[in-house]
Formats: C-alpha cells, structure tokens, sequence
C-alpha cells in the first residue's frame, strides 16, 4: 500500500467535503439549500441522509468486530434494523412525528416531547441526558475511525484518535454541523458502494455463499474455549438459549440497539425535516436496500473473516485482531483486500464517521441553545443571542473534550457495548412517552415525567448494582455490599433495558391512567389532521 | 447455518422485501399538502 497516495486520496475527500459544504451554506443562505431545513428534498436524499446518520464506524467497525467471536446469530439484529430501524420508523412513527412536529413547532426531539406535554422539565432533562450521554456513543463512533487510520496508516492509537477529532472539528467548522444535503448524498453513496463492494469480493473470495458458510460451520472447534463456554458453540448457529453471550446478543445488542433506534434524537428530527409523507414512503424502500446493503455486510463478514484469517494464517480473526475485537475489520480490510479497495473503504470509513459525528453534535448543539438554555432554564428571563452562540459553542466544545478522553481511556472492544448502552438507556427513558404522546390522548404529563424518570433510574441503579461488567467498574456495589453485583449467575449479564423499558412503561400508562390532562388545547393542537391512517 | 441463523436471514430478507414492496406501492401517495400545512 502507497501511503502518498492513501494520504492525496484522504485529503481528496475532505476537500470535497469541505467544498461541498461551503457550497451549501454559501449558495443559498435561505433554509432551502439544507437537510435539516429543506423541505423539498429528495426521497434519494432523505433515505441516504438517515442511513449515513444511522450507520457509523460503530456499526461497520464494531459490530462487525463483535460478529466476528458471536457468529452470524448478530443476523437478528440486521432483521431489527430493518423492520423496526426502517419499517417501523417510518410507516409508524415516521408519519405522527412529521405531523406533530409541525403542529407543536418542535425542531428537536426534546422540545416534541416537551411542548406536547407543555413541560419545561421534560424538555430541559430529555436535553441533558442528550449532552451528558451522547459523546459516549459519539466516542464509539470516534473509535471507530481511529481504528482504521491505526491499521491503514500505522499510526498509533492515540495520535489516530487526536487527528480524527482534529478532522471532525474542522468538518463541523465548515458546515458539517448543519448537515448538508450534498454531502450526505455523497456519504450515503460512497457507504453504500464500499459496503456492497465488500460484500460481493468476500463472498467471491471463499467461493461464494454456500461454500463461505460451510467453511465457516467446518471452523466450530477454533472458537475459543471461553467463548464456547459462555453459549456460542458454533459461528454459523444461535448462541446456547439462555446462555451468558444469549442474553449479551439478544438483550443487549438486538433489544437495545434494534429497539434503541425509535427513541434516538437525531434520527427522530429527520422525520420532521421533509415535506410530506410520500417522502417517507419512498425513503422507506431506499433506506431498507441501504441499510440491508450495510450492516448485512458487517454482521455477515465479521464471522466469515475467520475463514479468509484461519485458511492464510491459521489463527481465526479475535487473535490476528491482537485479541481486541474493534480491531478485527480494520485488519481484514487492510490484510486480505486489495489495496484499491483499501482506499475506497478509507473514504467510506470517513463518510460513515462524519455523517453520524456531525448529525450527533448537531443534536447537542441544539440541545444546549435551544432545550437547555433558550427554551428551558432561561424561557422567562430570555438569553442574548449573543449570549446563547457562545454557550452553545462551549457546550460543543466541552462534548467533543469529553468525546475525545472516553476514546482514549475506554477499553479495547468497547465500541459495540458503548453504542447498546446509549441506545438502551434513551429507549428506557423515552421510546414508553415518545410511543403513547404518538398515538394516545389520555397521556399525561405526570404519566411521561413518571416513565422517564422510571426508566432513568431504574437504568442508573441497573448500571450501579446489577449489570456485571459496568457495576464491576463503578465498584459501589462492591463497596456497599460486598459483591460486583447484587444479581446471582445468568441475571448479571442481562441488560438494563429488560427491567427498565417495562418499568417505564407501566409507569407511563399507569400514572396516566390516575391522573388526569391537564393541556387539552395543547392536545387538540398536536393531534390536528393527524387520523388513523397515519 | 443452523436454524435461527436461518431464520434470522430469511426474516431479514422478508422485511426488506416488505420495506420494497411499501415503497414501491405507495411510492405516489401521501403527497398532499394542506394551505394550513403549508403555513
């Protein structure tokens, strides 16, 4: 591989982006030229911009990874990405939030959930849990990135990710932030092409679907001792019912991540940026190909990597990763592809991080101005706009800091987890309220604040005492009790949301039921030209 | 694979067919736009 030419082609790219996204804001100032504020978008556009948000270095770098030790089981969260990430979304959800949105005036998934329920509270701490836990699935993506410039430029880790966030600033500088509607095209097709790509030479490679698969079945007895032990005795077949990596595939990964996309915050504010509903229809059937393309790809050649690794090394792909599953796809890409299409993936590794960085601090950034500051802690007395640039600015500044310490200090193969936890800790506290102020009148805004805090600090206390890897970190179980965690054998390992999300859903209705609506205009007002058909 | 791989598979293939189908099916429906909503 010729770094010069790794190098020309990487700063290529970025010149595009970066002209691209000088075009957008300097052509047209108006709100036409955007995504995030134009309306007459392309449904080419609006499947490619929410696939290019959903799909992340976390995705293709360490999703892959973990499917290269759990096998192809990871499948079930492919059928979840479509059928909930896509189908649902969109028909179910996609449609009353467009609507609403307009209806209600809300530009952030905050201040939907705030001015349906005319609460300051919900609005202020739906835009807190979005600043103090969004650089952490920020971080996974960031991880991602450094990763591949780790493996494809031989730079070390550390200065991989400080170069990554160096680019991402400047992106975010030049326009990146407001999203622009040219890039995400270019970003979403450049994801797509590389993915596919990827998917059609693996295959070609082993010797194509059925030979790659048997091959992979033949490998059973290479799967680690340890790993066999926790469930997965082959790469080809479910884990083990009910065993430990059953519980981490299904409760953390399928559950979490595959159900955590309804109630993710700048995938939500794509609903309310397009003009009509048949954008939706139509973005309905893009974004499936694109995201069957994409993640197919990543939860399919993560355990077949271990054939190519095991036939040219003898070792399968966790230990030729050095044993660090974020590693595993980096490596392979850089180990057995050609070098063509090692650059092409560089440019689709930068897509796919940027596209995802840039909507998620886009989402703190507005959670800060407008959830935060203007619209919560200041709505009475009212800020300078001055005033809210600037803080908004350091909110940013101070989430991308924090971003850059979780990339350098969290552990190896934490991308995957780091993402379940942010997906599985906004699905608790939000998707309960966010799905019944959608479809039921009788919601109250004592019944919502009741289920987000539920799933909070159920959550929370899940994190602290009962789930065995993050509790065994904070160490307060252990200090309090004596024990890494308060749950015996197989309940350890099961995620948080499976107690949280049902708490905060009968809390949720429970409340609601009790208590009664206090904001009817408001209601009247949210649910105008809304009917059963949407 | 074995049975659940499978399965997981054919419903992944199943949802994207259906994802195409609604696509293509109401690919000119829902277009309306009230002066209210244009507002």
């Amino acid at each position: 591989m010729n770094y010069t030419v790794l190098s020309i082609i990487i700063l290529l790219y970025l010149s595009v982006m970066a002209y691209l996204g000088y075009r957008g804001y300097s052509s047209n100032k108006s709100s036409s030229d955007y995504m995030l504020a134009g309306r007459n978008t392309h449904p080419f556009i609006m499947a490619m911009s929410y696939g290019a948000t959903f799909i992340s270095t976390s995705a293709i770098v360490g999703f892959g990874g973990v499917a290269s030790l759990y096998g192809m089981s990871l499948m079930w969260l492919c059928f979840a990405n479509i059928f909930i990430g896509i189908f649902i979304a969109f028909v179910v959800y996609g449609k009353r939030t467009r609507r609403m949105g307009l209806n209600l005036d809300a530009h952030t998934f905050p201040e939907l959930m705030g001015r349906r329920f005319d609460s300051r509270f919900i609005q202020v701490f739906a835009g807190l849990m979005i600043f103090l836990f969004m650089p952490l699935y920020a971080a996974a993506v960031l991880i991602g990135a450094a990763r591949i410039i780790e493996s494809f430029l031989g730079v070390p880790y550390e200065l991989s990710v400080l170069v990554f966030s160096v680019l991402v600033g400047a992106y975010v500088i030049l326009g990146g932030l407001r999203s622009v509607m040219y890039s995400d095209a270019v970003q979403g097709t450049l994801i797509f092409a590389g993915m596919l790509t990827l998917l059609i030479f693996s295959y070609v490679q082993l010797g194509g679907v059925f030979t790659a698969h048997s091959s992979l079945t033949a490998m059973a007895d290479a799967i680690p001792d340890n790993i066999r032990n926790l469930g997965v005795t082959s790469w080809t077949s479910g884990p083990v019912t009910n065993s430990p990596l059953w519980w981490v595939i299904f409760s953390s990964l399928v559950l979490g991540v595959g159900i955590g996309v309804l109630s993710q915050p700048q995938l939500v504010v794509r609903f309310m940026t397009v003009k009509s509903d048949k954008e939706l229809n139509r973005a309905v059937a893009i974004g499936a190909v694109f995201i069957f393309v994409t993640v197919g790809t990543t939860y399919l050649i993560g355990p077949l990597s271990n054939v190519v690794f095991f036939e040219k090394y003898g070792q399968i792909a966790f230990e030729i990763a050095g044993k660090n599953l974020d590693r595993v796809i980096p490596v392979f890409i850089g180990e057995t592809m050609p070098v063509w299409f090692v650059y092409l993936f560089m440019m689709v590794i930068l897509s796919a991080a940027m596209s995802t960085l840039s909507s998620q601090y886009h989402a703190i950034g507005t959670s800060i101005s407008r959830d935060i500051l203007e619209y919560g802690l200041f709505k009475k007395r009212g800020l300078r706009e001055n005033t809210v640039v600037l803080m908004t600015r350091l909110g940013i500044l101070i989430s991308l800091i924090i971003t850059i310490i979780l990339s350098l200090e969290l552990g190896a193969g934490i991308i995957a987890r780091a993402t379940a936890i942010f997906f599985g800790l906004m699905a608790s506290c939000f998707l309960s309220p966010y799905t019944l102020l959608l479809f039921w009148k009788k919601i109250t805004v004592k019944g919502a604040i009741s289920g987000i805090l539920g799933g909070f600090f159920v959550s929370l206390f899940a994190f602290l005492f009962l789930h065995g890897k993050e509790a065994a970190i904070f160490g307060l179980s252990k200090a309090l009790f004596g024990t890494e965690t308060l749950l015996p054998g197989i309940w350890a390992v099961v995620d948080p949301i499976v107690f949280a999300l049902p708490v905060s859903a009968l809390l949720t209705f429970a409340v609601s039921l009790v208590t009664r609506v206090e904001n009817h205009p408001t209601v009247t007002k949210a649910f105008k030209g809304i009917t059963e058909e949407n | 694979g074995d049975l659940s791989v499978t399965l997981a598979i054919l419903f992944t293939l199943l949802s994207l067919l259906l994802c195409v189908i609604y696509g293509v099916v109401k690919w000119n429906q829902g277009g309306e736009i009230t002066p209210d909503e244009a507002d």
